[in-house]
């Protein structure tokens, strides 16, 4: 099957259409792809582990760490943009990887299709 | 004979970014104008929905472009689809959802609602994926 990544660059909570794309993604996993996913720009944010999400909507950290348990294990995170909002790797709700800009583009080539939320 | 590529093609433009779906919209029409049948899935997601709304009204001299993508898929017959998720959350409907939620229907009828699985499985087997 072909390799998929998934980027994703949108602020958590700003629209209904970010949890579209965490379900998204958790539905491309249990379709059989295998998934990388890549956090950067604001999309950093999403990854936070302490988050209160507005009234009735679902908690955007508490869908990401349900990754592991659909066998997308593959999470990269832009490390200069981590920096940007004073996050590091103990703020996130999982394990990730951590990836510069520099490699970004080298690392976006190995992919068969890449999906931008 | 020449095999042609097929694409599949997911919109997730919002449909007030006029210029980036028009741009998105004259894409697709010269792939389709290569090949008629170039298009093997066309996937309408989040608030791209939009586009498969019937009764979308532009004020004078502005541009209709909800018409004129449907008008695209309808003059072409592609294979279109919009999510059911990001339909329903959006006030679209098909017949089946417009009477089991007791609501209009409010789906162009060129546009069928289909899952994910739909979005999936073109991606698998066509030569082509792109994101508009």
């Amino acid at each position: 099957m072909k390799s998929l990544l998934f980027q994703l660059q949108c602020l958590p909570y700003a629209s209904i259409a970010q949890e579209e794309a965490l379900e998204t993604i958790l539905f491309a996993a249990s379709f059989g792809f295998t998934i990388n996913v890549l956090f950067s720009a604001e999309g950093v944010l999403q990854l936070r582990a302490s988050q209160q999400p507005p009234n009735m909507q679902k908690n955007i950290a508490k869908m990401i760490t349900a990754f592991p348990s659909f066998d997308v294990t593959e999470v990269f995170v832009c490390k200069e943009d981590l920096k940007k909002y004073q996050l590091n790797e103990a703020d996130l709700a999982i394990p990730v990887q951590l990836i510069s800009n520099n490699e970004i583009n080298f690392y976006l080539q190995s992919f068969d299709i890449i999906i931008t939320y | 004979m020449v095999k042609i590529l097929t694409y599949t093609v997911l919109l997730n433009t919002p449909f007030n970014k006029t210029t980036s779906l028009q741009s998105a919209l004259k894409f697709c029409q010269e792939i389709v104008r290569l090949d008629h049948r170039a298009i093997s899935c066309l996937f309408l997601q989040t608030d791209a929905a939009y586009l498969g709304m019937t009764n979308m009204i532009s004020l004078e001299n502005q541009i209709n472009i909800s018409y004129q993508w449907q008008e695209f898929v309808s003059t072409h017959q592609l294979p279109a689809f919009i999510c059911t998720n990001s339909a329903l959350q959006r006030g679209i409907t098909d017949q089946h959802f417009a009477e089991v939620y007791s609501k209009q229907v409010t789906l162009a009828p060129m546009f069928q609602l289909a899952g994910l699985g739909t979005l999936f499985t073109a991606i698998e087997n066509s030569d082509r994926f792109i994101q508009l």
